[in-house]
C-alpha cells in the first residue's frame, strides 16, 4: 500500500534543521504577537481573557462566524473577494489542514504508534487535493498581482506589502510543485498521474536536461522552500497578513450587529445615572476621542484589522461628492499611529482633519461593505464627540444645537409654529382627546418644511381613512434629539429624549407612527436607554398592513407608471426594512429598481446632520443619486423620509435633463391620493 | 489681570409672541439663554485669560434662572460667577439702574483691571449700559471693539469701530470694553460641561448686599407701560396678469411702504 | 419742557429737530454740537461738567450714533435723570413723558413712562433716517472737548469701507435657480444697481453652480439677513432660504410658479416669467 513518506531523499540531519527553524518561525510569531497586542493597550492576559468571555456569553454568534470568518461570506460579495481572495484563501486553508495532517502523522502518531493517515486511498486523494489546492493559490496570487499592477483600480492603494505576499505565494507554491515533480521523478511513484501538477512538471522539466535531476538540486531546492515558507509565518503578524488573525479576533470581540439592531448607537453616560453632586463622575471626564490614547482596545484592534482594501471609499457618498472624507484614509491613518505606537498623538491636531468627520452623512454603506467588520461611523461619532466637546468654535454648529435646546427644531424657527399650519385639518391634539390607540409623531422637517408638510397631510389623510384613533402632539412636540446624537452633542440629545419622554409617559403613550427614519431611530433604539419603551412604527410598514387587511383600499382603476424607489439609509440598511415600501408602490405602479438598491443603496446626503451645514463638495451626493433613478427610467421617485425628499427635490431642480423625472413622492403621498 | 465679563440672561425673542386669545405678550415660560452678544465677551475674555494669565469673572443682574448662564459661562471657561439676584430684574428698563448696579459689584469685586460686556443687550437692543458703567464708576470706554491684544499689565491695543471709522487705540486699565461680534466665535459649552460646572463656583449676592436698599420701583427711573405688536405678518398680495400694470402696482405698493 | 437737542454730529442734530417739532410739549430747545475730537467718555464728561447748565433741563434728545451714547451716559450719570435709547416715538400723555422702543427682534413696541427729570433719549437710526434734514437759521453752540487725559491714545483713524457684506444691507436683491444660466444674473445685478441694492443668492446659486461667491447666499447654510427690502428673484423659497430672510422688513417675490412656498412669506409678490418683469421693474423704477 502507497503511503506518504517523510522527507524523502534528504539527510536524517534534516529534522532537526527543521526543528530549529520551526521555533525560530514560532518564537518570531509569537513577538510579532506580543507586540501587536501590546500596542492596543492591553497585557496578553487581559486579551486572552476577554476574548475567551465574548467566545463563551456569545454562543450562538458561532453559526455567523463560520459563514463570515471560515466561509468568507462578507468577502465573496465583491467580484475580487470571489476570484482572487477565495482562492488564496481555501487553498491556503486546505495546505494548512494538509500540513496538520502530515504533522499529526510524523510527529505524534508515528511517535507512538504504528498508525497512519495518510496511506492508500486517503494518501492519493490527500496527493489529489493538495495539488488543486496548490493550483488554486498559485493563479490566486498571480490574479492578485494582475489586478494590483495591470488592472489598478483607483481605490487600491498598493504598497511594498501587496508585492511582498503574492511573490512569497507564487514561489512558494512552485517551488512546491518543482519539488514534487522531483519527488515524482526520483521515486517512480506508481500513483505519481494523482499529483498530477508535479506529474506535469516532472514529465516537461527533465525532458530538457536531465542532469538538473540531481539530488543535491532537489535538497537545495527544498531548503529554500522551506525557508521561504516559514519566512511568510514570521511575517504575517509584522505585515497586512495579520488580519488572518485580526479580523476574526475582532469578530469575536465586537460582533457585527444584526441588521434590526444596526442603527443602535452607544451612549458614552447617561443622565439618569449621573449624581450631580458627584464632583469627580468619570464617565463624564473623557467624552468622545481626540487621541490614540484614548481609543478603547478593541477599538484598536477593529481599527487594526483594516486591510485598506478600499471597498468603504468606493461606496462612500461624501468620497463620491468629491468631499475630504475617505473612511479607509482616516481608518489608515489611525491604524499607522496605533501601529508605530505613537499614543500622545492628537488626532485633530495631526493626523485628521474636522472636515472630514463632519463630511460623513452615517449613511452605513462603508460598515455595509467592509470585510473586516470594522463600524466607521461608531468611530466618527466618538470623534464628533470629541471634537463638540472641545473648545468647538463652529458658529453654524453650534446654533443647530441652540436651536434644538431652545426652539425645538434645529432650524431656529419658533417653536409655537410647529403645527400652525395644521389647524385646518382634521388631526387632534393630545390635549384634545382622553382615548387614543396612537400618537403620530410628525418631526421637524415635516413641520416646518413646506413640501414634507404634504407628507405629514397624506399620513393624516391616511390614517383618518382608516378610522384609526391617533393624536398628534401639537406645540408639545419638540425634536427628537436625531441631529445632535449624530453630530455629537450627547447631553442634549439626552436632555431632549428625556424631556419628549416625560411628555409620553404624561399622556399614557404606547403606540407612535413615525414617518421619519431618524426619528423612527431615536425613538425606537435610543429612547429605551431613557426607561422609554414604546411601540414604534414605521408608516410604509402601517400603510402596507392597512393595505393588506383592506382598511385602506386604493382606487381600482390606477393607470401604474413606472417607480423607482430610493432606499432610506435610515430605514433600509439601519432596519432592514426594504419590502413594505416595495410591496406599497407595486400596488400602485411598476417598479424599476435603480442600480443600488437596498442594502447597497446609495445615500441622499442629508443623514448625519449633513442636511443643516455645508461640507466643501465638487457634487452634491443628491445629484449623483438623481443621476442614478433618471437612469432607470422610471417617471418618479419615490422616497420615504422627508430628509431624502428634501434633497431629491433639491437635486432634481438641478439636473439638466431632469425632466423626465416628473415628481418625487413619500410613499405616503402616493398611496394618498390614490386612495378610493 | 482681572477680567470681569457681563452677561444678560435673555429670553429667546424667537419664541416671543402675543398670545392670540388674551392679546398679551407671552415672556414667561419661554427659552432663554446668554444673550448673543455678551457670548463674544466671554469668548474674548476666556482667549484673553489662556493668552495673558489672570481670573475672569462673570457677573449677571437677573433672576435665579440666570444661574444657568453663569453655569454656562464657567463651562465656556469663567472661573467663577456672580448673581446678583433680583427676581423682578425683567421688569427693569432703566439701562442706568443696572448700570449702578453692575458698577457697584464691579467696584466691590476689588482691583478690577477689564469690564467686558456685548455691544448690546439682544432683548432691549440697550447699547448703553457698558458706557453707563464706566461714567459711573469713573473708567474709561471703549465701544465696538473687534480685536484687542494687550502688551503688559497697564497697557493694551484694541481696533474698534467708532461712528464709521475704524479706531486703533492704545490704552490703559482700567476699562470697560464693549466688544463687536466680529471679535470672535465663541465656543460652545455643551450639556454635560455645564452640567458639570460645580455649584460653588457661582455665588448669590442680594441688592442689600451691595447697598441698594431703596425699592426697585423707587430707583428705577423708567416705568413700564405697555407692549403693542409690531404686525409683522406678511400681506401676501400677488399680482398676476400683464407685467407691466403689475410692476407698476408693486413700484407703488413699495413707496408706500417707504422702502425705495 | 426745557429741551437741549445735542449730537456730536451737526447733520444727525438737524434731523432730531425735524423730530422734535413734532413733540408738542416742547416749549424752549437748545442746540449743542458737541464736538468730542476723539475724545473718550472721561474727556467728555469733563467737558460737558465745565460746558452745559444742566439745571433746569428737562428734556436731552440725541441720537443713537457711539458718541452719542456716550453723552448720554455721562448726562445720565452727571443728572440721575431717566434714560431711554433707540427709541422710535417721543410724546406726552396724561402729563407724562413717554418713549416707544423696538424690543424682542421687532415683535413688539415697548412703552416706558420717564418718571424722573431730565429725561435723556436717543433716537433710533431708523427714526432718524426717515427725517429729511431740517435746514434752521437758528444759532446753535458749539462745544470743543479738551482732551485732557491720555489714557487712550488714538494711533489710527480710517473711514470705514463698505465690503460686501450683505448681512448689514438696507435692501437685497436675491436671486435663486429659476434663473437658469449664469449670464442672465447680470439682469439682477442691474435691478440691484438701480435699487442701490446688495445681491443675495439661495444655495443652489452659490454651492451647485457657483455662480455667485457664497457670501452672498442667505439662509440656514449661508448668511441671515436683515434689509428693509428684499426682493426674491426665482427663489421657490424653501424652509433653508426662509430663516436666512425672515427679519427682512418688506418681502418682494418674483415667481413663474404660483404655488411656489415663497409666496407664502413675501409681502408683495408677481406670478410670471422672471426675464419680462425684472427688466420692467428696472426701467420703472
Amino acid at each position: 500500500m502507497v503511503e506518504r513518506k517523510f522527507l524523502p531523499f534528504m539527510p536524517d540531519s534534516t529534522i532537526i534543521f527543521v526543528y530549529i527553524y520551526a521555533f525560530i518561525t514560532v518564537f518570531i510569531f509569537l513577538l510579532g504577537i506580543k507586540r501587536n497586542v501590546t500596542r492596543y493597550d492591553i497585557t496578553i492576559r487581559e486579551f486572552v481573557k476577554n476574548i475567551c468571555q465574548n467566545l463563551k456569553i456569545n454562543k450562538k454568534g458561532i453559526s455567523d462566524f463560520i459563514s463570515y470568518i471560515i466561509l468568507q461570506k462578507k468577502t465573496q460579495e465583491q467580484s475580487f473577494g470571489k476570484i482572487g481572495h477565495s482562492t488564496i484563501y481555501f487553498g491556503c486553508l486546505i495546505l494548512l489542514i494538509g500540513t496538520t495532517i502530515v504533522a499529526i502523522d510524523e510527529d505524534i502518531l508515528s511517535k507512538i504508534s504504528d498508525l497512519k493517515i495518510l496511506r492508500g486511498n486517503f494518501y492519493i486523494l490527500f496527493e489529489f487535493v493538495l495539488d488543486t489546492a496548490g493550483i488554486f493559490v498559485f493563479f490566486g496570487a498571480i490574479y492578485a498581482i494582475y489586478r494590483r499592477f495591470i488592472v489598478k483600480p483607483k481605490y487600491l492603494y498598493t504598497d511594498i506589502n501587496d508585492y511582498i505576499i503574492p511573490i512569497l505565494l507564487i514561489i512558494i507554491i512552485s517551488t512546491g510543485f518543482v519539488l514534487e515533480a522531483y519527488r515524482l521523478h526520483l521515486d517512480n511513484n506508481p500513483v505519481a498521474k494523482y499529483s498530477y501538477v508535479g506529474n506535469f512538471i516532472s514529465s516537461k522539466l527533465f525532458l530538457i536536461d536531465e542532469s538538473l535531476s540531481g539530488i543535491n538540486n532537489y535538497r537545495l531546492l527544498w531548503y529554500f522552500h522551506f525557508i521561504m515558507a516559514l519566512l511568510l509565518i514570521c511575517l504575517i503578524p509584522f505585515s497586512k497578513l495579520k488580519h488572518i488573525f485580526l479580523i476574526p479576533l475582532n469578530f469575536i470581540v465586537s460582533p457585527p450587529k444584526k441588521r434590526h439592531r444596526n442603527a443602535k448607537l452607544d451612549v458614552p453616560f447617561n443622565i439618569l445615572e449621573i449624581d450631580e453632586n458627584d464632583e469627580e463622575c468619570e464617565a463624564l471626564e473623557n467624552i468622545g476621542v481626540g487621541s490614540i490614547a484614548q481609543i478603547r482596545w478593541n477599538d484598536r484592534l477593529q481599527i487594526s484589522s483594516c486591510i485598506n482594501c478600499g471597498r468603504c471609499e468606493e461606496v462612500c457618498p461624501a468620497n463620491s461628492s468629491g468631499r475630504l472624507l475617505s473612511p479607509r484614509n482616516v481608518i489608515q491613518k489611525i491604524a499607522r499611529k496605533i501601529e508605530n505606537a505613537e499614543n500622545k498623538i492628537e488626532l485633530f491636531e495631526h493626523i485628521i482633519k474636522t472636515e472630514e468627520i463632519w463630511g460623513c452623512t452615517n449613511c452605513y454603506a462603508c460598515i455595509e461593505v467592509c470585510p473586516a467588520f470594522i463600524r466607521h461611523v461608531d468611530k466618527f461619532l466618538d470623534f464628533r464627540r470629541f471634537i463638540v466637546n472641545t473648545n468647538f468654535e463652529d458658529e453654524a454648529k453650534i446654533n443647530i444645537f441652540g436651536n434644538i435646546d431652545r426652539n425645538g427644531n434645529p432650524y431656529g424657527l419658533a417653536s409655537y409654529q410647529r403645527t400652525e399650519w395644521l389647524s385646518d385639518h382634521e388631526v387632534s391634539t393630545i390635549d384634545e382627546e382622553d382615548e387614543f390607540d396612537y400618537l403620530y409623531f410628525i418631526g421637524c422637517s415635516s413641520s416646518y418644511d413646506q413640501r414634507c408638510q404634504e407628507i405629514t397631510k397624506s399620513v393624516i389623510n391616511i390614517l383618518n381613512h382608516a378610522n384609526i384613533n391617533f393624536v398628534i402632539l401639537g406645540e408639545h412636540e419638540i425634536c427628537c434629539g436625531e441631529p445632535a446624537k449624530r453630530m455629537g452633542e450627547e447631553g442634549l440629545f439626552q436632555m431632549t429624549a428625556i424631556q419628549n419622554i416625560e411628555k409620553f409617559e404624561e399622556y399614557g403613550v404606547k403606540n407612535i407612527i413615525v414617518h421619519c427614519p431618524h426619528c423612527y431611530n431615536m425613538l425606537k433604539h435610543e429612547y429605551p436607554e431613557f426607561n422609554g419603551n414604546y411601540n414604534v412604527i414605521y408608516h410604509a410598514d402601517m400603510i402596507d398592513n392597512l393595505l393588506k387587511s383592506q382598511s385602506i383600499k386604493l382606487k381600482t382603476n390606477i393607470q401604474k407608471t413606472s417607480l423607482t424607489y430610493h432606499d432610506p439609509c435610515n430605514i433600509g440598511r439601519l432596519n432592514g426594512i426594504f419590502n413594505s415600501p416595495r410591496e406599497v408602490i407595486n400596488r400602485v405602479g411598476q417598479l424599476r429598481e435603480m442600480d443600488r438598491n437596498k442594502e447597497s443603496s446609495f445615500c441622499c446626503g442629508g443623514g448625519g446632520g449633513n442636511a443643516f451645514f455645508k461640507i466643501p463638495e465638487k457634487r452634491r451626493i443628491s445629484q449623483i443619486r438623481i443621476q442614478e433613478a433618471l437612469n432607470t427610467g422610471a417617471s418618479s421617485i419615490v422616497a420615504a423620509c422627508p430628509f431624502c425628499m428634501i434633497m431629491l427635490e433639491d437635486a432634481k431642480g438641478n439636473i439638466e435633463n431632469s425632466r423626465s423625472i416628473t415628481n418625487v413622492y413619500d410613499i405616503a403621498e402616493l398611496v394618498s391620493m390614490h386612495l378610493n | 489681570m482681572n477680567i470681569t465679563v457681563l452677561l444678560k440672561h435673555v429670553v429667546d425673542s424667537t419664541e416671543v409672541r402675543f398670545d392670540k386669545n388674551t392679546g398679551e405678550l407671552r415672556l414667561r415660560g419661554l427659552p432663554e439663554k446668554i444673550s448673543d452678544y455678551d457670548k463674544h465677551a466671554i469668548e474674548e475674555a476666556i482667549r484673553l485669560k489662556s493668552k495673558f494669565g489672570g481670573t475672569v469673572t462673570a457677573i449677571s443682574f437677573g433672576k435665579k434662572d440666570a444661574l444657568k448662564s453663569l453655569k454656562e459661562a464657567v463651562a465656556m471657561g469663567a472661573d467663577n460667577g456672580i448673581l446678583i439676584n433680583h427676581p423682578q430684574v425683567d421688569q427693569i428698563y432703566d439701562p442706568y439702574y443696572i448700570a449702578t448696579v453692575l458698577g457697584k459689584v464691579i467696584e466691590k469685586n476689588d482691583n478690577c483691571d477689564l469690564v467686558l460686556c456685548g455691544v448690546m443687550s439682544e432683548d432691549i437692543t440697550n447699547k448703553i449700559v457698558g458706557p453707563m458703567i464706566a461714567a459711573s464708576i469713573n473708567f474709561n470706554y471703549i465701544p465696538n471693539v473687534s480685536k484687542m491684544s494687550i502688551e503688559d499689565n497697564s497697557k493694551f491695543k484694541a481696533l474698534c469701530e467708532i461712528d464709521e471709522y475704524e479706531i486703533e487705540v492704545e490704552a490703559s486699565f482700567p476699562i470697560v470694553i464693549s466688544v463687536s461680534r466680529k471679535i470672535n466665535e465663541p465656543r460652545l459649552a455643551t450639556k454635560i460641561q455645564i452640567m458639570k460646572v460645580q455649584g460653588k463656583k457661582i455665588s448669590t449676592i442680594s441688592l442689600e448686599d451691595i447697598g441698594m436698599t431703596e425699592s426697585v420701583e423707587a430707583g428705577s427711573a423708567c416705568h413700564f407701560e405697555s407692549f403693542t405688536p409690531i404686525t409683522k405678518e406678511r400681506k401676501h398680495v400677488i399680482f398676476e396678469g400683464d407685467a407691466t400694470s403689475a410692476v407698476k402696482e408693486l413700484i407703488n405698493k413699495l413707496e408706500q411702504e417707504k422702502v425705495l | 419742557m426745557k429741551t437741549i437737542i445735542i449730537s456730536s454730529d451737526e447733520n444727525n442734530l438737524k434731523k432730531i429737530y425735524k423730530y422734535a417739532e413734532q413733540i408738542e410739549s416742547i416749549e424752549h430747545c437748545d442746540f449743542i454740537v458737541f464736538n468730542t475730537n476723539d475724545g473718550f467718555i472721561k474727556n467728555l464728561k469733563n467737558s460737558l461738567v465745565n460746558e452745559i447748565d444742566i439745571a433746569n433741563v428737562d428734556l436731552f434728545l440725541l441720537s443713537d450714533s457711539d458718541k452719542d451714547q456716550e453723552i448720554a451716559s455721562v448726562l445720565t450719570a452727571l443728572t440721575n435723570g431717566s434714560c431711554s435709547t433707540n427709541c422710535s416715538k417721543v410724546y406726552t400723555e396724561n402729563n407724562k413723558l413717554c418713549v416707544e422702543r423696538e424690543v424682542f427682534g421687532g415683535i413688539a413696541y415697548l412703552k416706558l413712562a420717564m418718571v424722573k427729570m431730565p429725561a435723556i433719549i436717543s433716537l433710533s437710526s431708523g427714526l432718524l433716517n426717515d427725517q429729511a434734514i431740517h435746514e434752521f437759521n437758528v444759532q446753535f453752540k458749539r462745544i470743543d472737548t479738551k482732551i485732557d487725559c491720555d489714557e487712550i491714545k488714538i494711533l489710527s483713524k480710517n473711514k470705514i469701507k463698505k465690503s460686501v457684506d450683505i448681512t448689514s444691507a438696507k435692501k437685497i436683491v436675491s436671486v435663486g435657480r429659476g434663473i437658469g444660466q449664469k449670464e442672465r444674473i447680470e439682469i439682477i445685478e442691474k435691478l440691484a444697481q438701480k435699487l442701490d441694492a446688495e445681491v443675495g443668492c439661495s444655495r443652489p446659486i452659490s454651492e451647485d453652480y457657483r455662480w455667485l461667491p457664497i457670501e452672498r447666499q442667505v439662509g440656514l447654510t449661508g448668511e441671515t439677513v436683515k434689509p428693509t427690502l428684499y426682493v426674491a428673484v426665482g427663489i421657490s423659497g424653501q424652509v433653508q432660504h426662509i430663516v436666512g430672510m425672515r427679519d427682512s422688513k418688506v418681502v418682494v417675490a418674483i415667481n413663474n410658479n404660483k404655488s411656489a412656498p415663497i409666496f407664502e412669506y413675501c409681502d408683495y409678490g408677481i406670478v410670471g416669467d422672471l426675464f419680462e418683469i425684472v427688466p420692467i421693474l428696472e426701467n420703472t423704477i
